[in-house]
């Protein structure tokens, strides 16, 4: 237990250490460059022109939606590598010969999250630098910011390790995003809210409550507008945690198969 | 002559290519019109959007499936280039360079109309009359589509060879691709800019993006609200000129071993 324990800690540290040489990359593409262009693109001009009247609120509806899509593009990055691992190198054989296989994915996606949630940290409080009041944070509670941040994170990258586990082989990313990754974006309070959703589809929009993207937006748009007309922190905060216990199970299994060959 | 057989031999066979894909590139662009049916068509409307800009922002949407399918272009060149040299094939054949890179072109050109072409057409009808057409002037439009379809093409030719590997994965879109399409009237038309911010028009106006998405606009929907025909096709044709020069240099400069290969590869 105790050796399982070590060993789980030196590959954190591991990845640590090779994310650490590409962590600038990171900061500049999702902590600096996209807080920007989105914040400026969606949150300040299409906001504008676009919603003429309640520009604030709609700023930041769009601000939350726009931080699933980060959140999204960062835990796929992550997760990706082990795709192409699974091609070419096999280093997950090393991996899991001397760890056991759960063990390993968990660590990964544990990592994985952590990373993730580093570094979009930065995404609202440079938001905030660039749309000053056009953005609203009078009623914002940060602790619940963060937490929805980490649990996003956790459930993304859960997820993410689901889909590379599952995949056949690399030649499917492009379906990947074009079948699953946008649809479910569009779909899981990218743009539009919940109760926009149910407005319009009072029945056929409670499918929409299996779309793990839409706990992130949702619980995002709670934190930061502090009004009930969004799902509750709690609700989105066990809709989020369930899902990455599921996708988690699911990773497991299907990590399995791809690398037990007996 | 013989290169005209050569590239018309090429055309033939990414065709070919296209032809085993086209079940599963037609399956994901339904699965993606129909996400986008709904979300330009009944969501953004029922946020409050006016019904006028359901069409433009469709339109838009067309042009960012351009992007999708420049990008799967690049990273099968940017591939290419890497691992298997099939490249290095291509150049031996009786073909010049720049007729290679034509070919490339026209491949985009055809892949991206027959797949962007029958969604435009599926989603105007999918929209009825929440898609509002003033006048259509098909000539304008066909002319207008295939230069936009050069540029693309062109463009993500350029990205496959200028940039490195690596770099090419970790940062085109988030530095070259997304602010093309976030500042290049996509998501807005550009008179409705103009008249937010002429600071922010005017800067537009530098992006060929604007030029491309409203000349579509304005050809297929017509009417006022758009930037007017001829400057788009000035300005989409001007920026095919630049893309073209850069295209040769960054095309010398990666394959050619007697150049010194600079560090300006990014």
């Amino acid at each position: 237990m105790s050796r399982s324990f070590f060993l789980f800690l030196r590959f954190f540290q591991r990845d640590f250490f090779v994310y650490k040489k590409q962590l600038r990359r990171f900061f500049v593409n999702f902590s600096f460059l996209r807080p920007l262009f989105y914040s400026f693109s969606f949150a300040y001009i299409q906001a504008n022109i676009i919603f003429i009247s309640q520009q604030t609120k709609f700023v930041t509806i769009l601000l939350a939606g726009n931080m699933v899509l980060i959140l999204m593009v960062i835990s796929f990055t992550l997760a990706a590598p082990l795709l192409f691992d699974f091609e070419e190198e096999r280093f997950i054989d090393y991996q899991i010969s001397i760890l056991r296989p759960h063990l390993v994915i968990l660590e990964r996606i544990l990592f994985s999250s952590l990373f993730c949630f580093v570094v979009m940290l930065p995404f609202f409080p440079m938001a905030k630098l660039i749309l000053r009041t056009s953005f609203d944070t009078t009623h914002t509670s940060w602790s619940l910011v963060f937490l929805i941040s980490y649990l996003g994170s956790l459930c993304c990258c859960a997820f993410h390790y689901l889909i590379v586990c599952a995949m056949k082989g690399s030649e499917y990313l492009p379906s990947l995003w074009m079948r699953i990754e946008i649809p479910l974006l569009i779909l899981g309070g990218y743009i539009a809210p919940l109760h926009t959703i149910l407005k319009l589809w009072p029945t056929f929009g409670y499918i929409v409550f299996l779309n793990p993207y839409l706990y992130v937006a949702e619980g995002f748009r709670s934190a930061i507008l502090g009004t009930s007309e969004y799902l509750s922190i709690s609700a989105c905060a066990a809709g989020l945690i369930g899902f990455s216990i599921l996708f988690t199970l699911l990773t497991f299994y299907f990590f399995r198969k791809k690398t037990d060959h007996i | 002559m013989n290169s005209f057989r050569v590239f018309l031999n090429l055309v033939q066979r990414d065709l070919k290519v296209l032809k085993k894909r086209a079940l599963s590139i037609f399956f994901d662009n339904v699965v993606l019109l129909f996400a986008n049916v709904i979300l330009f068509g009944y969501l953004l409307p029922a946020m409050g959007m006016s019904k006028n800009l359901i069409g433009p922002l469709f339109v838009g949407y067309v042009v960012m499936a351009f992007f999708e399918i420049g990008f799967s272009l690049s990273f099968k060149i940017v591939d290419d280039i890497k691992f298997n040299r099939f490249i290095d094939y291509q150049l031996t054949l009786p073909i010049s360079t720049k007729g290679l890179l034509a070919q490339y072109t026209a491949n985009f050109a055809i892949e991206a109309g027959l797949i962007t072409l029958p969604l435009l057409t599926c989603g105007i009808l999918l929209l009825g009359d929440k898609f509002v057409i003033v006048q259509t002037n098909w000539l304008a439009f066909s002319c207008m589509y295939m230069l936009s379809l050069i540029l693309f093409g062109l463009l993500f030719l350029f990205c496959s060879f200028y940039y490195r590997y690596k770099w090419f994965f970790h940062n085109i879109w988030p530095r070259r691709l997304e602010p093309l399409f976030l500042f290049g009237a996509v998501f807005v038309t550009w008179k409705k800019l103009y008249a937010f911010s002429h600071i922010l028009g005017v800067a537009y106006l530098f992006n060929p993006m604007t030029y491309a998405t409203e000349g579509i606009r304005a050809t297929l929907i017509g009417g006022n609200d758009f930037l007017p025909v001829l400057p788009c096709m000035i300005g989409v044709t001007f920026f095919i000129v630049v893309t073209w020069f850069l295209l040769v240099s960054a095309v010398q400069k990666k394959l050619d071993l007697v150049v010194p290969q600079k560090k300006s590869c990014s």
